[in-house]
């Protein structure tokens, strides 16, 4: 009964579209008070009626590659259950090494590979023959 | 093919993108490739290789509070009926040849999830007498998992980026096109 109260009070929130949509990626359909929006469109919940350690949740901006990592480090604490405070309510915090955050590159063109990989090598002799053209037509 | 041929290294580096289907046929494939992606990543029963503590994490991914069997992850404790395999824990040189051995018995396709820092690249024991400097010099590997041992969810976040991978798959559009 309280399941079906659930996912009722879900889809009055949402609209019927939205949450099948959510049911559909997610597998469940919660209802709570939203919390916050981080820049990639991420979205956070929070209902304190859930059990306990079910009551933080993120719903993510790209629902077809959901990943964690696109979390920004503002809300990672609070959805990790690390601080309860919320980044509007933290003091700003930002040094000069601060740098954008990005999601895991594995599987891009942006994933790491290290210096001796061979299409690393290959580029960079690359490089090395077009700053000799330049050198030659100077 | 001459004019677009390419270092073999570029062909690697470029193979996460998936190429774009471009005549009616080629999209049919690409659709029923997804389809054969979409099965895949739904079962993907793994070998259990528990060698070391990963072990004891790999274990706390299957129970309930991460539950792997929502991702149609269910641990088989036969080589024949698995995907693909879960090197956890140190590798061995007396271990070697009998993950060679389980990993040769296993059916096509199959993968490899290689979790911990031990199995990694030897990890700890990186300068031990007796211990493989990382399971990829006997198999190959798909996903490395860091960490000594990787959380439990480290080690879901692992299986999904697997199962990401798998998801990229084209093989019977690289069929078609050869």
């Amino acid at each position: 009964m309280t399941e079906i109260l659930r996912y009722c009070q879900g889809i009055m929130q949402r609209g019927i579209k939205e949450s099948i949509k959510t049911l559909y990626y997610t597998g469940e359909l919660k209802f709570g008070t939203l919390v916050g929006v981080d820049k990639v469109g991420n979205r956070y919940y929070e209902n304190r009626q859930e059990i306990y350690g079910r009551h933080r949740w993120v719903e993510y901006g790209d629902y077809k590659s959901n990943d964690p990592t696109t979390i920004p480090p503002e809300y990672h604490s609070w959805i990790h259950h690390v601080s309860d405070k919320l980044p509007s309510e933290m003091l700003p915090f930002s040094p000069t090494y601060k740098r954008p955050h990005i999601a895991n590159p594995t599987g891009t063109d942006g994933a790491y590979t290290p210096p001796n990989f061979l299409f690393n090598i290959e580029k960079s002799k690359e490089e090395l023959q077009k700053e000799e053209k330049n050198d030659n037509k100077q | 093919m001459a004019h677009n041929a390419q270092h073999l290294s570029k062909l690697l580096a470029s193979s996460f993108k998936q190429a774009p289907p471009n005549t009616l046929p080629e999209v049919v494939i690409s659709k029923i490739d997804g389809l054969v992606n979409w099965a895949r990543t739904g079962s993907l029963w793994p070998m259990t290789f528990g060698l070391a503590c990963c072990a004891v994490e790999m274990m706390q991914g299957y129970a309930a509070r991460y539950d792997m069997d929502r991702f149609g992850v269910i641990p088989r404790a036969s080589p024949r009926q698995s995907d693909c395999i879960i090197v956890a824990g140190t590798l061995t040189n007396k271990m070697a040849p009998a993950l060679r051995k389980v990993y040769d018995q296993m059916p096509n396709p199959r993968y490899v999830v290689s979790m911990g820092s031990c199995a990694n690249g030897g990890g700890y024991y990186h300068y031990s007498y007796s211990v493989v400097r990382g399971c990829d010099r006997i198999i190959p590997v798909d996903v490395y998992i860091p960490g000594c041992p990787p959380t439990a969810e480290a080690f879901v976040y692992g299986i999904l980026q697997l199962q990401k991978k798998i998801g990229r798959e084209q093989n019977l559009l690289t069929w078609w096109r050869k």
